[in-house]
């Protein structure tokens, strides 16, 4: 009877889903919904239909446009919804512009100390007329000139180094590995952060990467294999899957898929590919992931959640929705970054929201990113 | 599907350990065999603590792939080989000067005049490791000639038969 009740409930909240109601309604009915005192048999129909409900809010959001920013649209070549959002979201969008017209791509290695210590590699890549220049992280170099291709190099082909940017470093930085804890990462590929988190661990402990595209399988089991990463296993499984495992982890990376803006300066591309549909679809299927991820880190545990998006919908309000759900502290960022939005298009967040940090291309010289490290007090309230 | 390896593919694998002077690496590890589409079977070495994940369902890739077995053969691969190179003594090889290193990580043969130093003991058909100046591992190779012929000028003397840019030349081939 039970089971019946909630399949024909979940069934009209799923054709409710489908129609494009007002957004005020729907919060109201999420507030009744929390507000309510019921039964325990209802509680888990409750959730369901709240993460629907939620899910539904997620949208991408439209600020007005003005004169600059059909100026900007039309000098910079960019839509003008996007610039119209920029002009919030980005200090300095003029020069932000520019970098990302111009190209300008640094290039960073983080040596590989699984293989080779800093200074022997310094010397072999110096030798080798490379150009190094020294980073926040001790493993980590910006390229400042180098005479050959850095993916082709034997020093690249022997696991010695991996191309990755400064950004993707401090996402793994703050996890705070240690090297007995047992890690997720839950969409590993192509397999950077996981082999940076074996890194930290000395290959010892143990990390559970998890893929769910088959085709990008195999990039990622050369990256292990030429890193000689030993502690990591390999799933081709969705991280919203996870949960039906009876596993507590330590240490949980998401570096959730996203709408991929804050690297336009390396792919124009997604000038043209960006779309608030992306945005939408890249927010819910985070929302999930996000959910999924707290509910396998044990107590006292740590979650960081990072993507390569600029959007706050994909970002600030990803966290901002399970700051009410779960029992966590946004903890702070100590690696440079500045404060989040605390309020975008008429959206007001959690004051602990300003602990995650943004990094972005014309200020940091990294990739455009966003961080957030997430310590887990106890599992839903 | 990655499955616990057989006793006699145990052996098989253990006996290769054993002649290239790494059978100490084996402790605290246990194999695991992937079954692939093509009957060919991946071998995985795997610290002892990764047991509990690497026999799952989703699983296809753990610790290290130190080779395939094919036909009931086991075929190393260059992370077998990178791990001989690391921690044993008893293997021959060929150190290479920066020329022969280029040509090595294009899939190149080696001719005799970029080889530095080759071992005493090389006869025709051995198998080889191929080291650069640093002693680091390029690739494997099998000699045509005996140690004493292996230098001359002019020839290819070692046919590589794996090296360290093998994968991405295949990546950049299926591009």
């Amino acid at each position: 009877m039970c089971t019946l009740v909630y399949v024909i409930v979940l069934e009209i909240f799923r054709l409710f889903f489908l129609f494009d109601h007002a957004n005020h309604i729907i919060s109201k009915i999420i507030k009744v919904l929390v507000n309510c005192k019921t039964s325990n048999h209802i509680i888990f129909i409750k959730i369901k239909i709240f993460t629907l409900l939620s899910l539904k809010l997620m949208s991408c959001i439209i600020l007005p446009k003005s004169d600059y920013s059909q100026e900007l649209a039309t000098k910079y070549n960019f839509k003008e919804w996007m610039i119209a959002r920029y002009l919030t979201i980005v200090p300095n969008t003029e020069k932000f512009l520019d970098y990302i017209n111009n190209k300008v791509v640094n290039q960073y290695i983080r040596i590989n100390t699984l293989k080779i210590d800093i200074d022997t590699l310094k010397q072999k890549l110096l030798e080798k007329d490379f150009k190094l220049e020294k980073t926040l992280l001790a493993e980590v170099f910006l390229i400042k000139e180098a005479k050959y291709p850095i993916g082709a190099t034997m020093e690249y082909l022997s696991g010695y180094y991996y191309i990755q940017d400064l950004s993707s470093c401090l996402a793994v930085e703050s996890l705070d590995i240690e090297e007995d804890d047992l890690v997720l990462d839950m969409a590993s590929s192509p397999g950077g952060k996981t082999s940076f988190m074996a890194q930290k661990m000395n290959n010892k402990g143990m990390i559970l990467a998890l893929e769910s595209e088959s085709k990008r399988l195999r990039k990622m089991m050369f990256n292990l294999s030429r890193c000689g990463v030993v502690n990591t296993v390999l799933w081709n499984m969705k991280g919203e899957n996870i949960g039906n495992y009876d596993f507590k982890f330590d240490k949980v990376l998401l570096d959730a898929p996203c709408s991929c803006d804050g690297i336009m300066q390396k792919d124009p591309l997604r000038k043209t590919t960006y779309s608030k549909e992306s945005i939408k679809f890249c927010s819910i299927r985070q929302s999930q992931l996000i959910e999924s991820a707290l509910n396998v880190v044990k107590p006292g545990g740590l979650l960081v959640y990072s993507t390569c998006s600029l959007a706050p919908e994909e970002n600030e309000f990803i966290i901002n929705s399970i700051i009410d759900k779960f029992d966590i502290t946004i903890e702070s960022i100590d690696y440079g970054g500045v404060d989040s939005l605390i309020k975008f298009g008429g959206k007001v967040m959690d004051k602990s929201i300003k602990f995650t940090k943004r990094f972005y291309p014309h200020i940091h010289n990294t990739a455009g990113f966003f961080v957030a490290k997430i310590r887990v007090n106890n599992i839903e309230k | 599907m990655i499955r616990e390896v057989t006793r006699e593919e145990t052996t098989i694998i253990r006996r290769e350990f054993n002649k290239w002077g790494i059978f100490n690496y084996l402790n605290d590890k246990v194999f695991a065999l992937k079954e692939c589409k093509n009957s060919v079977k991946s071998i995985f070495i795997i610290p002892l603590i990764l047991k509990k994940l690497i026999f799952n369902p989703y699983s296809c890739y753990g610790g290290l792939q130190i080779g395939t077995f094919q036909k009931k053969k086991f075929i190393p691969s260059i992370t077998f080989f990178d791990i001989v190179a690391k921690y044993s003594n008893n293997f021959l090889y060929i150190i290479v000067d920066c020329n022969g290193e280029k040509l090595i990580l294009y899939g190149r043969d080696i001719f005799g005049n970029s080889i530095l130093y080759a071992s005493e003991n090389i006869e025709e058909n051995s198998i080889i490791l191929i080291l650069n100046k640093s002693k680091e591992l390029l690739g494997i190779g099998r000699a045509r000639f005996h140690t004493t012929k292996i230098k001359e000028n002019g020839k290819v003397t070692i046919t590589t038969l794996l090296d360290i840019g093998t994968y991405l030349r295949s990546e950049n081939h299926q591009k």
